[in-house]
């Protein structure tokens, strides 16, 4: 299978010459096409400017990010915004939604602002309304809905364009248990039937036990890496919770 | 999509904006009223001096333009940064910036476009409002001017095109400089420290200093008796007072802080402590912006008061110069003819005729010594019934006299003889002696005896055996004299004797003098026009740029920090302690940027009353202009104050 992300000894610092914060420190891993994986960690941990880096939101300090087998990094910046437009999706924990834009609007706006056929859009819009079950909501303005609603008009904004990477920041952050669980099995869904590649951020083990790979960050380092292979949830969401004391604290912090 | 999204996002900034949009709209549309006014027939015809009208609206108009772009502009500047999330996600969607940025310049100009167009509506009703009083400043009668003038509107697009010109040009260049990752997390972005914090003390002492200096400077320019201010050191004064103003802006926030929190009695009372540090940190963050409206409230300041002075001024002309509506000196012969001219014209009051008297002696002339001098080489008589009739006439009380005494009534410039002890007694011509009873200069006229500067009232005997100087005779009407009437009046009074000059001219002198109240406000008119609405109309813009740019920053403030409250209220306080507390914080926020233009603007007026003083009534007549200034100025702002308190309190509670 394709390798769609592929980062080499990926830094991040941050502050001046006195106070230096390694937020990621030499990473490197692969996502293969049609992964669902989760990097998962403490707060600090460096979770989110990993995604941050892959989403070209940060400049990374050194290393190398493929997307689609195109250095990112060395990306000029007007080229950045047609490489999101092609390669990425975006789902984040406050939805970002504009809400000036209806539901449908919103979930067509990249499509629009980049001079689509207008019956394309609403086909498209349709299809995948349709398959993340919003088509009944498309008409209505984002205040005028549910959290997960919104969560999954996202999902549906951030599919529209087929992206090579969907790029998930907290999903279920802003969520109740319920929507959580809907959100997450919509996730899935995407995942296994239009073959959609995600990686998402959490330090919610429950979320991560849907994926099939977790990536555990500790201090911008990768301190862990399991698979749920043929386990079952429920055991995969057990050894989540291993690794998870692990990583709370080492031993020789107990004292 | 784009442009749909445009109208859309400038519909929602009406609601968040209104009063941005109600103040830009207020001031295109007293820039297009300005216009019409200046470019209208009928105005620039009323007085050779409302000419000048026109090239005073040009110049004033170009500084008004340049701070409806710093509104504008910071207000954009605001409306962007409270949406760089928005900006954030459309890059992210992959939206190029240079869309972005066609986007919301659409948007900008719509809301701009819709505040034009209003204002051509608004403006047209100003300026009929406005043409109204000074056809009545004129006595004109008013007529209202139908004709559309296209001449103004193309001037007001032209000055909206320049605006929006300089506004964008600033705004593309932030896009262009923006970074995808400062927008979306610019919420969570800490405010740089500045790294002059340290020497805060040192600003705080320096600017005051600097701020003395200014005024002491500008105050010596009016001190001397021969006045001759220089332009250089005045535009230094102001130098050296804008600098002041922004350095006690930037510093006095936390001079305050550190007053409150270093007493422990002031720090723990009541909502002191969050209200100082609330403040201290908002003064902080926009230091530069206050300071800039802390300049303009300057200005607004200066500007009402001189327009005080300046109407005050006139005013007391028109007093001195003509109290009574006709006053005629010439042959007492012809004063029957002169009644029946003025008697087919007008309806007439009252009227007298006396005589003033000659002293040439110079028992009075010789002791008042001043550059003021007349040109009358004499002192002028006049008897006591006659200056009680004169003092009926303007709604004065009579005085009287014993047969030993005399009254002095001198103009301004004489005050300073009050108490002379050469006056303490004088003796005329024909020997008589009298003391003073009285010295005054209150409502004194040129009127009651041309040439002088002065006049001795005298018991009505003691005139006995002096010369006669002039007949006087003095018309009040019922209706107001007009300049047309003066000239009618002047071509009756024939030359008294004529010759040839130098060039071969037929040049005509006549003895008789004439003044007619209209002529002489109709003077005044055209240069007191010009003042007052300059002056108000650069205070009223300024001030509602002022209240507007609080108002804006406060109210996003309420629903940025709502959470504040939030905590306060599960602290224990209550709602209409809450209230207190927002009531507290707004007047602080408020008042700010006022407190130093007031000291700064009463210390200039107090400087330049030692120039207007004498052509104004009293010496503390400008205290009331004072006063009156400080009144207009906080009616505008009241408003915007009030409008600002409504709001926070209901975006507290959304």
């Amino acid at each position: 299978m394709n390798e769609v992300l592929k980062i080499e000894y990926l830094k991040k610092y941050y502050g001046n010459s006195n106070n230096i914060t390694k937020a990621v420190d030499d990473i490197t891993f692969n996502i293969k096409e049609g992964e669902f994986v989760a990097i998962m960690g403490a707060s600090g941990s460096g979770k989110t400017t990993l995604l941050n880096t892959i989403a070209t939101i940060d400049n990374v300090t050194s290393g190398h990010i493929y997307v689609g087998g195109i250095d990112i990094t060395t990306l000029k910046e007007k080229d950045v915004a047609n490489f999101r437009k092609d390669n990425l999706g975006f789902v984040f924990q406050d939805f970002n939604l504009l809400d000036t834009l209806s539901i449908g609007e919103n979930i067509a706006m990249s499509l629009v602002i980049n001079g689509e056929n207008p019956e394309v859009v609403d086909k498209k819009v349709n299809d995948i309304a349709k398959k993340l079950g919003i088509e009944s909501i498309l008409e209505k303005f984002p205040y005028e809905v549910s959290g997960g609603q919104k969560q999954r008009a996202a999902c549906a904004r951030a599919l529209i364009n087929k992206p090579k990477l969907i790029l998930a920041d907290e999903p279920t952050g802003a969520l109740d248990s319920k929507s959580s669980r809907m959100l997450l099995e919509t996730m899935e869904e995407m995942n296994e039937k239009l073959n959609a590649t995600i990686m998402m951020v959490t330090h919610d083990a429950f979320s991560a036990s849907f994926c099939e790979r977790i990536l555990f960050l500790k201090d911008g380092k990768i301190f862990n890496e399991i698979y749920k292979g043929d386990k079952t949830r429920k055991e995969f969401f057990n050894e989540i919770l291993d690794v998870l004391t692990l990583l709370g604290g080492d031993l020789s912090d107990v004292k | 999509m784009l442009s749909k999204l445009a109208v859309r996002n400038a519909k929602r900034s009406i609601k968040d904006y209104i009063i941005y949009l109600i103040t830009v709209t207020l001031a295109f549309s007293f820039i297009f009223a300005f216009n019409l006014i200046s470019d209208a027939k009928s105005i620039v015809e009323l007085s050779s001096m409302m000419q000048n009208f026109k090239l005073a609206m040009y110049f004033v108009n170009a500084f008004i333009i340049l701070v409806i772009c710093f509104l504008i502009n910071y207000t954009t500047k605001f409306m962007f940064q409270k949406r760089s999330k928005e900006f954030g996600t459309y890059m992210l969607l992959g939206i190029q910036k240079k869309k972005i940025a066609r986007m919301f310049t659409l948007e900008s100009l719509i809301l701009g476009f819709i505040s034009l167009i209003i204002s051509f509506g608004i403006g047209y009703v100003l300026n009929i409002i406005m043409t109204y009083i000074i056809m009545n400043i004129f006595d004109a009668p008013f007529s209202v001017d139908i004709t559309f003038s296209w001449k103004a509107i193309l001037l007001s697009f032209l000055y909206f095109a320049i605006i929006y010109l300089i506004v964008l040009f600033f705004l593309r260049r932030r896009i262009k400089k923006m970074k995808i990752h400062d927008l979306l997390y610019y919420e969570k972005q800490n405010e740089k420290t500045s790294k002059l914090k340290k020497y805060r003390g040192l600003i705080f002492i320096v600017a005051i200093f600097l701020g003395i200096v200014a005024i002491d400077t500008f105050d010596r320019e009016f001190r001397a008796v021969e006045v001759n201010p220089s332009f250089g050191t005045i535009m230094l004064c102001l130098i050296l007072i804008i600098i002041s103003i922004y350095g006690v802006i930037y510093s006095l926030g936390d001079f305050i802080l550190s007053f409150v929190l270093n007493n422990k009695k002031l720090k723990y009372k009541g909502n002191n402590l969050f209200v100082a540090r609330t403040f201290s940190s908002k003064v902080r963050s926009m230091s530069f912006t206050l300071g800039t409206l802390t300049v303009l409230i300057t200005l607004t300041l200066i500007c009402l008061n001189l327009s005080g002075l300046f109407k005050g001024m006139f005013e007391y002309q028109i007093n001195t110069y003509a109290p009574y509506d006709i006053v005629i000196a010439d042959d007492e012969a012809k004063f029957k003819e002169y009644i029946d001219l003025v008697d087919d014209e007008y309806t007439i009051k009252e009227s007298i005729s006396y005589n003033t008297y000659m002293n040439t002696n110079n028992a009075v002339k010789n002791v008042l010594d001043s550059e003021l001098n007349g040109w009358r080489d004499f002192d002028q008589l006049i008897k006591l019934s006659d200056y009680n009739k004169l003092l009926e006439m303007r709604g004065m009380e009579a005085v009287t006299l014993d047969d030993n005494e005399y009254i002095l009534h001198v103009s301004r410039g004489y005050e300073g003889f009050k108490n002379n002890r050469n006056l303490e007694s004088i003796t005329l011509d024909n020997g008589i002696e009298l003391q003073q009873k009285m010295f005054t200069s209150y409502k004194y006229t040129t009127s009651w005896a041309y040439g002088g500067g002065y006049v001795v009232v005298v018991p009505d005997y003691a005139v006995e055996n002096l010369d006669v100087v002039e007949n006087h005779l003095v018309i009040n009407t019922e209706e107001e004299t007009t300049e047309k009437f003066a000239q009618k009046l002047v071509g009756f009074a024939e030359p008294d004797f004529c010759e040839e000059d130098e060039y071969g001219y037929m040049v005509c002198y006549s003895l008789s003098s004439i003044t007619v109240r209209g002529q002489e406000v109709a003077n005044n008119n055209g240069l007191m026009t010009i003042c007052l609405f300059v002056c108000y109309y650069i205070a009223i813009i300024f001030t509602t740029i002022v209240g507007t740019i609080l108002a804006i920053q406060s109210l996003s403030d309420a629903t940025k920090y709502k959470y504040r409250y939030q905590v306060l209220n599960k602290l224990g306080v209550d709602k209409r302690k809450l209230n207190k507390t927002i009531l507290k914080q707004l007047s602080i926020f408020f008042l700010f940027p006022v407190v130093y233009p007031i000291i700064v603007s009463f210390f200039a007026i107090n400087s330049l009353n030692r120039v207007f003083k004498i052509a104004l009534v009293s010496d503390t007549t400008y205290l009331s202009y004072f006063g009156i200034s400080l009144g207009l100025f906080f009616g505008i702002y009241l408003i915007y104050f009030i409008a600002t308190y409504f709001g926070y309190k209901k975006n507290i509670s959304d």
